[in-house]
């Protein structure tokens, strides 16, 4: 075991979710690393690539990948503190004639940014599941990549048109077709009509889509600078430690039908233990490679990355002896009571 | 009259999502200190000896305390709620299929008089016809109040505690358990363990879609005593809960927040099935479902006098309009939540 390093705290940026909530009220012991809040977005992916900023920081895993790809001094922990199903977040007008997702051929479609993690998922899932080659959709995009280096592949068709992040006025205005998004975009409550899902069972669509490939997709994962792991070799294991107390914390409240207001928690919490066993949102790699994998492969194969990125390249060796061990319980606590009170 | 406190009060309360930011100091909040408790009789016994000026307590034993004519009034707000249909279990081997089949049968409760109790033997008796006296009914100890008796033609035995609720049922005493939670079975015995209402909700969505029930298991008691110290106590505290709420429903609604993959699904259900305040404090949301509690207590006997739900709570907090509501649509990161319930 080394030694914690003598320059004083570790910092890893992190966003708030009810997962990653006990490292910022410290109900989970970190020493040596301080945790500090960042919105989503660019300030901890950019301050993790510069040195003396942050030590860690959650990262998307697009962004990550072509880091590698680049040869960029970073390595990462197998902890993934942000995943998201894309099937429920295709959009369109509801006057826009488009029924379903194979309608979407020839038409134009906004996304966040065209390398955005979410963004290939939306893509594989239309060419797989729905036939629609990515080369024959008309891609806009709300602003430029994120990172200078990064351009399109031959062959695709990307318009940049600045506007707003989510895009639902792009598509009010018949601007784009479809908007293929990363989160439910607000939308006004006078205008919910105008707007609809491509998918209209998306719901039970993705559940499925889940069920039969265990894919749950990750976004975030969680980054650490090689100059960091230098100073602290057990850096990337501690943060695995810290991550996973701090998930133990959070599914002893979640696992609890009444801390959640929603009247059907507990049958939400039946199914998602059905689906995905006693741990419905797990870290470590081993029930993750898959998903990992099959991301590396999209990312070669839609041309952001130059080569096909070994999954042996992604991760810390020191962290991958982490075991991770929270695990969703199937009895209610007795009360909201047993909660650490640090919980969010 | 200077509406403002002589001396902070006390709330004793549960920590939900719902509460913490109350507890957590989020939200602003003056002249109330709210203290954790957890379930059951420290929160009671607390309040009944002017311990706590205002505490969280099961609907049921508000209801008879008040018909005993303690000095209490209450606030509609309802911190804890269920569905009590996934909570009835049974062995495999007892041959019971079917609600109906409980006709007959060796049943043990928590405690005849929980409120979680009253709703068992309702949807026993309206959606499958078995009467209560049609059951052998099982308490482990006594109820919580001992001036509380059972129903003439009732049978209810009163067995020693054990080391859980579930005992009786694993070890054959008993062929159902009806309780509030769901028990943690050891895993050599949760083959034996089956739900008896069918379906992978226990039907919970057609009941509600049916009756419009989300049955409240605690509301906010308060002394009267207190609200004579300040007439403004009740009011304060349907703020101080409606304000948390208002923050919690601000985190929840993003479904990357909370995690469970299929969030988004639940969160769309929830909005489809109980529009924009899934939780809803306030009388009149709730109107229905405490007459039809006040209705069960009363033909069991349980309150000698039926009230009307108006006379359960505080006249000026009656008056207090509940304003939270949960939007539809996400951020994109949790971390747009600056420093909500921490």
């Amino acid at each position: 075991m080394s030694m914690q390093p003598n320059g004083g705290l570790m910092k890893l940026a992190s966003q708030r979710f009810d997962r990653s909530a006990p490292l910022f009220a410290r109900t989970v012991a970190m020493p040596g690393i301080q945790t500090i809040h960042v919105p989503p977005g660019s300030p901890g992916v950019e301050g993790v690539q510069q040195p003396g900023f942050f030590d860690a920081a959650e990262m998307p895993l697009a962004r990550y990948v072509f880091l590698k790809d680049q040869g960029d001094a970073l390595s990462a922990v197998p902890v993934f503190p942000d995943r998201l199903m894309v099937h429920q977040y295709v959009y369109t007008r509801t006057d826009s004639g488009i029924e379903s997702m194979a309608d979407l051929r020839g038409k134009r479609v906004l996304l966040t940014g065209y390398w955005v993690t979410a963004s290939f998922w939306h893509r594989t899932i239309l060419e797989e599941e729905y036939g629609v080659p990515m080369s024959e959709v008309h891609w806009h995009v709300t602003g430029p990549e994120l990172d200078p280096r990064q351009t399109y592949p031959p062959g695709v068709e990307v318009t940049v048109a600045p506007g707003p992040f989510q895009g639902m006025e792009v598509l009010l205005d018949g601007r784009v077709d479809a908007l293929m998004s990363e989160s439910t975009p607000p939308i006004p409550l006078d205008q919910r009509h105008l707007v609809k899902r491509v998918i209209p069972d998306a719901q039970a669509v993705q559940r499925e889509w889940y069920r039969r490939t265990g894919f749950n997709p990750i976004v975030h994962l969680v980054v650490v600078r090689k100059d960091a792991l230098e100073r602290w070799p057990d850096f990337g294991y501690e943060l695995c430690s810290a991550y996973d107390e701090a998930m133990r914390q959070t599914y002893l409240a979640l696992q609890n039908e009444r801390f959640t207001s929603l009247p059907f928690m507990r049958a939400y919490l039946d199914d998602a233990m059905e689906i995905g066993g006693d741990n419905p949102w797990p870290y470590g790699v081993e029930r993750n490679r898959a998903e990992i994998e099959r991301f590396l492969t999209m990312a070669h194969e839609q041309g952001m990355t130059r080569r096909r990125v070994g999954f042996d390249e992604l991760f810390d060796a020191r962290s991958l002896d982490y075991a991770f061990t929270a695990r969703l319980e199937p009895g209610s606590t007795t009360d909201g009571g047993s909660v650490p009170n640090a919980y969010r | 009259m200077p509406d403002t406190p002589p001396r902070p009060m006390s709330l004793a309360a549960q920590r939900f999502d719902r509460t913490m930011p109350m507890f957590n100091r989020n939200i602003r909040v003056e002249n109330i200190q709210a203290v954790h408790t957890s379930a059951g009789s420290a929160s009671v016994e607390g309040l009944m000896r002017g311990i706590w000026d205002a505490a969280e307590i099961p609907v049921a034993r508000y209801a008879f305390v008040r018909d005993q004519g303690d000095d209490f009034t209450a606030i509609p707000v309802f911190p804890d709620r269920i569905f009590v249909q996934p909570y009835a279990y049974t062995r495999t081997d007892t041959g019971i299929n079917d609600p109906a089949d409980l006709r007959g049968r060796r049943v043990v409760v928590p405690g005849f008089y929980y409120t979680a109790s009253f709703w068992h033997r309702a949807i026993l008796k309206e959606e499958h016809g078995v009467d209560a006296s049609e059951i052998e009914w099982q308490v482990p100890g006594t109820e919580l109040d001992e001036r509380m008796r059972y129903p003439d033609g009732v049978s209810v035995t009163t067995i020693p505690r054990g080391s859980s609720v579930a005992q009786p049922l694993l070890e054959g005493s008993a062929d159902v358990l009806l309780t509030e939670m769901a028990p943690v079975f050891p895993s050599s015995e949760e083959p034996r363990i089956k739900r008896i209402y069918p379906g992978p909700d226990a039907g919970v969505r057609d009941y509600y879609t049916r009756t419009g029930f989300f049955p409240p298991v605690h509301v906010i008691v308060v002394r009267k005593a207190s609200l004579e110290q300040w007439p403004g106590f009740g009011e304060a505290l349907c703020r101080m809960y409606d304000e948390s709420k208002a923050e919690t429903y601000r985190v929840l609604q993003n479904e990357r927040m909370t995690s469970l993959p299929l969030m988004r699904a639940h969160l769309d259900e929830s909005f489809e099935m109980f529009g924009d305040d899934p939780w809803a404090y306030g009388l009149e949301a709730n109107r229905a479902v405490l007459e039809k509690y006040l209705d069960l207590a009363h033909a069991e006997g349980f309150i000698k006098s039926r009230p009307a739900v108006e006379e359960l709570f505080d006249e000026r907090s009656l008056g207090y309009r509940f304003t939270a509501k949960m939007e539809h649509g996400s951020s994109p990161g949790g971390g747009a939540f600056v420093a909500t319930n921490i």
